[in-house]
């Protein structure tokens, strides 16, 4: 065991102590250490945090109404699928039609989402008649769509169907399809 | 100098980042699928009743719904024979006017007024054998419902004719229409 014969105290005085110890010599120094720690707590602090958020918007275009604005008493919309409202593809049938007859069919887009839609684009309407019924079915009319479409705003337009005059009992029962899409867009 | 390659790469990379902005627009669409189909008319005989004159008898026979058969048997002169027959439309559309009209016939059938030792043949849509004329209507038969019509038919005979015994056959078609 060996002889310490000066020791360095924690006020920073020379100090002759007769510890042989060099166990006591590191137990001092960490009482050191601490100490010094324990100054720093005793400091005053005041803190701000700041938490941001930030999230994106959406975009999301329904129809929120489909029905038959004008035609014969007879012509209804039935078997609206997925039910109302709803975006992506909404499917519907519309009859019965007899020769001649000129169905107009009102829907009502929503802009559900929180962003504005600053940019509104139509495909169609197209029509396929059913293989075997000829062009029999045909586009009357087509109503006018926005070009753009604030967040909540919505609005209504129409597709016009007509089943051709003239036409016979080999058509009875036949079908076609409509197609018509609208794509709202923002950013850059 | 800048080699081609790197140019060419240069070039890509640009021509890319550009079309990873186009793909940065937030998009939402819609379709409408709509099937329109056209309707269906379809009339058939659901039933026929039938009345009796003096003398007479009148009889019926539905054929499978398409057509009815009147038999009219042991008429004498001024005597007539009434009966109703009931149409049905199972389609899927209404029958908005309905015509009906002598389509054919034989024997002696009164086709002039005040002719005699004949059939005249009237229904009560205004269908009648003497002036030729058809019969209409426009008292719609709604899809899924019936309607029905009378039919006569009187013996123009005189008393005392010595025509006794004759027949005749007709037939009338009755046809229902929608649309244009």
């Amino acid at each position: 065991m060996r002889q310490i014969p000066l020791f360095l105290d924690c006020e920073s005085r020379w100090v002759r102590v007769g510890l042989s110890s060099k166990t006591l010599f590191i137990s001092v120094l960490a009482i050191c250490l601490l100490a010094a720690t324990g100054i720093g707590y005793a400091v005053f602090s005041s803190s701000i945090i700041l938490n941001g958020e930030s999230s994106a918007g959406t975009l999301t275009l329904e129809i929120t109404n489909l029905l038959v604005q004008s035609g014969p008493n007879y012509v209804s919309i039935t078997d609206i699928s997925p039910p109302l409202p709803s975006g992506g593809n909404v499917n519907f049938i519309v009859g019965p039609f007899a020769p001649g007859d000129n169905v107009v069919i009102a829907y009502t887009v929503l802009n559900a989402g929180s962003l504005p839609a600053t940019s509104l684009t139509t495909v169609g309407p197209s029509i396929i008649n059913k293989p075997g019924c000829d062009t029999i079915f045909g586009i009357s009319s087509v109503g006018t769509t926005p070009l753009s479409l604030g967040a909540g705003d919505s609005f209504t337009s129409t597709i016009g169907i007509e089943l051709h005059s003239g036409i016979g009992n080999q058509f009875e029962g036949c079908t076609a399809t409509v197609t018509f899409s609208i794509t709202g867009s923002v950013g850059s | 100098m800048i080699s081609k390659t790197v140019l060419y790469a240069v070039i890509g990379i640009s021509l890319f980042a550009v079309s990873g902005i186009a793909y940065a627009t937030f998009t939402s669409s819609i379709t409408i699928n709509g099937t329109a189909t056209a309707g269906t008319l379809n009339l058939y005989v659901q039933g026929a009743s039938g009345g009796t004159g003096t003398y007479s008898s009148c009889s019926w026979s539905n054929n499978e719904g398409s057509s009815i058969t009147l038999t009219v048997s042991n008429l004498s002169p001024g005597d007539s024979c009434s009966a109703t027959a009931t149409i049905e439309n199972s389609g899927s559309l209404p029958s908005t006017s309905e015509t009906s009209s002598l389509t054919s016939s034989s024997g002696p059938i009164c086709t002039s007024s005040g002719q005699t030792n004949c059939f005249e043949i009237t229904d009560n849509m205004g269908l009648n054998s003497e002036t030729g004329s058809g019969g209409t209507s426009s008292s719609p038969i709604d899809a899924n419902n019936a309607n029905s019509f009378t039919y006569v038919v009187t013996v123009s005979m005189p008393a005392g004719s010595t025509q006794q015994g004759i027949s005749a056959s007709f037939t009338i078609t009755f046809t229902g229409s929608v649309g244009s």
